[in-house]
């Protein structure tokens, strides 16, 4: 009796939430695998299905394409650059934990992060300014050329690396500073006592250690980084102002199709391969660490 | 020459002082037991000895050296940690192996000196796996293993056995002694059992609140303990304290019940003290100063009759080797060697010589 | 020297190190704010000064008054704040829930609830923005709101706090002593949840206020941006006035950092949560 009481509370209590979860995500979710398979030019009040088509047709595209290889090489350029120096700054910050100055950096390196994204860009953009910007003052200082930073195709991806690199570090010393924090304090004095220096024993113990964090961090920059859009909306517009017309990233091809080209399903369809670029990369971190046996 | 020499040690963390001024030595293959009560300071020693903290005064040697400024990996010491602090992520072999990895020794070199020790510690199949895999007993030998390759000059041992069930430690305790006399290096070892300490060491020191009590060997503490600290630490089960009065030059002690105690005293004052009673020096019959106690309880083993009977309001602990059955509440008379019987200043618990 | 100063130097020189490396993490932003206070002619300059020659507050005062940058900040805000409280009560709600009452019905609403977690927002809010519109919602605040009213993430962790430090017995106690349900939520769960809601608080606002997909698509009237939308869109409008967009971003910037080194800790706490989510 009482249990069928609380067993009516419960499902009263959640039925909001799911009901908002319903309509707000999981709807949205289901539609989207709907539309990829149709046909909508968001005009008509037809929707044809056309099966895979729209698939097909995504990877004859020139345009997907080139987003999705600079996406790839954003969000792994990204992640290749964020996870060494994050350990390694996390490293340096923990080992100064008793300084009185540790508070004050691990604030400063957490502010990038805070800051949020149009503005962080604003401000790189400016450094990167071929004309205007000091990265091309200080190269010049230094006897080099100045570079055409954000126009080149291939030097306006490596602004954007730099920059997502830039706010993704802060996330991933404080969660690398965690683990560290969890590590047994006499693995590491034993490794004292058998003779290793300060760095032997953050290669050889720390970071084994903390594989399993770096697995996560790995995944979650990633499938961050596959997401970008904001950087490359402001770091990458040209000069009438046109967004992301130098470096063309998936969500912004995504929505181009949509609103622009009036493509809702084309465009439903990119969501799809999105989706499942998430997943298996969710799905590889599961398991190698379900394969070491986690924790 | 490993001897290893204790100067006026004194550690402080934050402004307040846990180690005040300790000395002692410890001559060269002996084994030491560091023993006392929590926080009485015999890790922080272990700790100063390895470098694994900082000496805030005195001076610590090894052989002629004085290691006060050494980097541990170069002190040639080896420690093994209470909970073993094995490497988890590496194997058996890579454990024991470490420390000549960094030295950079060859791969033929590495695990020749592994094996030896591994064969020495009856380990030689778990060379393999991974720390999470053994069992207690066994990451205890892979610790030690991991100590052996780098054949230090001293060992030092923290509370090495306190994780490990009471049938294991027994045989472990075995295990190290047999070890030491195998490898005759100088050894400290840290713990807060005394049974352990009795059983396995050369030279016992006893510690309290950052102080030496006693140093010396086993049976030393155990027949002539220096205070009343180190006698009721010492043995078990504890001895029995009891106050009782005497007078200069007389046979007798007399406890607060007004039962005498046939005794002679060489108490160089009239008044109060402690008299200290071990339980196994108390007999049913024979010769020796008598008293009576009223038994409260009784446990029977088997081979010993363990009971706790009251003696001038104070409960004591007798150990007697016999079957011995009798009903709880009786009165019954016991006897004791009077030169067992020791007794104490009872202002500063200072044994009184006999 | 001895190994007590070689410690010494080392700490000091890694001190030194993380310092400078702290101080250039921290320099673009340096300079955002210092071309805030530079006067149009001087942004032009070639080679660019680090620090304004003519400090000036003009580009402060105008981006204040002849901008909508203020609307974007109250759109900002209320979104954020409004965002804020939904996804708090949905998710202490609903992970009480989850955590305490293990039905069958229930957990099968738990796991959609994680299944849909990885799913990124991007993926979905095509079709969520015809919803908006449909609902004539585009272009307000409750278009905005539609996307963030509830976070997974937010669910996950208050039921993991809920399973971890509230004990079946405290609840059992408050039922047997014949408190109704919601009253136990209240005044019994509530209060021991403080921790894990504050810090979940302080990830919604910044979850809500830093977005951008979904508000440039679901704005489109100036009156309407927030403010990252407002500022990306800023550099069409107002391009050759370079320190009048420093200023602006400059505006937006300060508070939200300033808010963090007060708020470190609650931050601190629901990014590290994430972190163990797994």
């Amino acid at each position: 009796m009482l249990r069928r009481k609380r067993f009516w509370f419960a499902i009263m209590a959640i039925l909001p939430t799911f009901a908002i979860f319903g309509w707000v995500r999981l709807f949205p979710i289901i539609e989207t695998l709907r539309l990829s398979m149709h046909e909508w030019n968001l005009l008509s009040k037809n929707k044809p299905f056309v099966g895979f088509q729209n698939f097909i047709e995504l990877f004859g595209d020139n345009q997907f394409l080139d987003a999705l290889s600079n996406t790839a090489i954003i969000a792994f350029g990204a992640m290749a650059v964020t996870i060494p120096m994050s350990l390694v700054l996390a490293a340096i910050i923990y080992h100064r934990t008793r300084s009185r100055f540790a508070g004050f950096y691990e604030t400063a390196v957490f502010i990038p992060h805070v800051v949020s994204l149009v503005p962080a860009a604003m401000a790189w953009k400016w450094i990167f300014d071929a004309k205007l910007g000091p990265l091309n003052a200080v190269i010049v200082g230094l006897g080099g050329n100045a570079l055409p930073w954000l126009f080149d195709p291939v030097l306006s991806v490596i602004c954007i690396i730099l920059l997502v690199s830039w706010q993704t570090l802060g996330y991933g010393v404080l969660i690398y500073l965690v683990g560290f924090r969890n590590l047994p304090k006499s693995v590491f004095e034993a490794a004292q006592l058998d003779g290793a220096s300060g760095v032997q024993s953050f290669l050889y113990m720390s970071a084994p250690l903390l594989k399993p964090i770096t697995l996560y961090v790995s995944v979650v920059t990633l499938i961050s980084g596959f997401n970008v859009y904001a950087q490359a909306y402001v770091l990458a517009s040209d000069t009438q102002g046109a967004p992301g017309r130098q470096v063309r990233v998936l969500v912004l091809d995504m929505l181009e199709n949509s609103f622009q080209n009036f493509r809702v399903g084309y465009a439903a369809a990119e969501a799809v391969i999105l989706l499942s670029i998430v997943l298996m990369l969710t799905m590889i971190q599961f398991g190698l660490l379900r394969g070491k046996g986690g924790r | 020459m490993a001897t290893v020499e204790i100067n006026e040690l004194r550690k402080s963390f934050d402004d307040v002082e846990t180690l005040h001024g300790i000395s002692f030595s410890i001559p060269d293959g002996a084994f030491v037991a560091l023993v006392g009560p929590s926080g009485c300071g015999k890790s922080t020693i272990l700790r100063l000895v390895a470098g694994l903290e900082e000496i805030t005064s005195g001076d610590i040697y090894i052989g002629d050296n004085i290691i006060n400024d050494i980097e541990p990996k170069d002190r040639n010491i080896a420690m093994v940690f209470q909970n073993y602090a094995l490497y988890p992520h590496l194997t058996v072999a890579q454990n024991m192996g470490f420390s000549l990895k960094l030295l950079k020794k060859s791969k033929v070199e590495i695990e020749r000196a592994v094996k030896e020790a591994a064969e020495i510690l009856g380990i030689g199949e778990l060379l393999h796996r991974l720390p999470k895999q053994l069992s207690g007993g066994q990451r205890q030998r892979v610790a030690m293993g991991r100590a052996i390759v780098r054949q230090p000059q001293v060992f030092l041992f923290d509370e090495p056995l306190s994780n490990l069930d009471a049938k294991l430690r027994v045989q472990m305790r075995a295990e190290l002694k047999a070890l030491h006399r195998r490898l005759a290096t100088t050894t400290i070892y840290v713990t807060h059992d005394q049974i352990e300490a009795m059983t396995m060491a050369d030279i016992v020191v006893v510690m309290r609140d950052g102080n030496v009590e006693q140093v010396g060997r086993p049976l030393e503490l155990y027949d002539k303990p220096v205070n009343q600290f180190v006698a009721g630490f010492i043995g078990s089960p504890a001895m029995g304290f009891l106050p009782a009065t005497t007078k200069v030059g007389s046979n007798e002690m007399v406890f607060s019940d007004g039962q005498v105690l046939s005794k002679p005293t060489y108490a160089t004052l009239d008044g109060g003290y402690i008299i200290g009673l071990r339980p196994e020096h108390i007999r049913l019959g024979g010769d020796g100063a008598s008293f009576k106690a009223t038994i409260e309880a009784s446990e029977q083993t088997g081979s010993e009759t363990m009971l706790v009977a009251r003696l001038a309001d104070q409960e004591i602990t007798i150990l007697l080797r016999e079957r011995f059955d009798t009903p709880i509440g009786d009165v019954h008379a016991f006897v004791i060697d009077p030169t067992a019987v020791q007794v104490f200043d009872s202002k500063t618990g200072a044994r009184l010589e006999t | 020297m001895s190994a007590r100063a070689r410690v010494r130097r080392t700490n000091f020189m890694l001190d030194i190190l993380l310092f400078v490396i702290c101080i250039l993490l921290l320099t673009p932003l340096i300079l955002l704010i210092a071309n805030g206070f530079k006067t149009p002619q001087e942004m032009l300059v070639w080679p660019p000064t680090l620090f304004p020659k003519d400090p000036t507050l003009q580009n402060f005062h105008k981006v204040f008054t002849e901008t909508p940058l203020l609307q974007w900040m109250f759109n900002s805000f209320a979104f954020a704040i409004l965002s804020t409280i939904a996804i708090v009560s949905t998710s202490a709600l609903a992970g009480y829930i989850i955590g305490k009452f293990p039905f069958r019905s229930i957990n099968i609403i738990f796991v959609l609830f994680l299944a849909t977690a990885i799913i990124p927002f991007e993926v979905y809010m095509i079709p969520l923005y015809f919803q908006v519109k449909a609902l004539g919602l585009l272009n307000s605040i409750g278009g905005l709101l539609v996307g963030y009213l509830v976070m997974s993430f937010g669910i996950f962790l208050i039921r993991q706090n809920v399973i971890a430090s509230i004990p079946d017995e405290l609840l059992e106690a408050a039922r047997i002593d014949g408190a109704g349900e919601l009253w136990i939520f209240c005044y019994v769960v509530l209060p021991l949840l403080r921790g894990p809601l504050a810090a979940l608080a302080v990830l919604a606002f910044f979850q809500a206020w830093t977005a951008f997909a979904w508000p440039i698509i679901v704005t489109t009237r100036k009156a309407s941006f927030t403010i990252e939308v407002g500022l990306a869109n800023f550099q069409s409008a107002y391009t050759i006035d370079l320190s009048l967009l420093s200023a602006a971003s400059a505006a937006v910037m300060v508070p939200s950092v300033l808010a963090f080194v007060l708020l470190r800790r609650n931050f601190v706490e629901g990014i590290a949560a994430s972190g163990m989510k797994d």
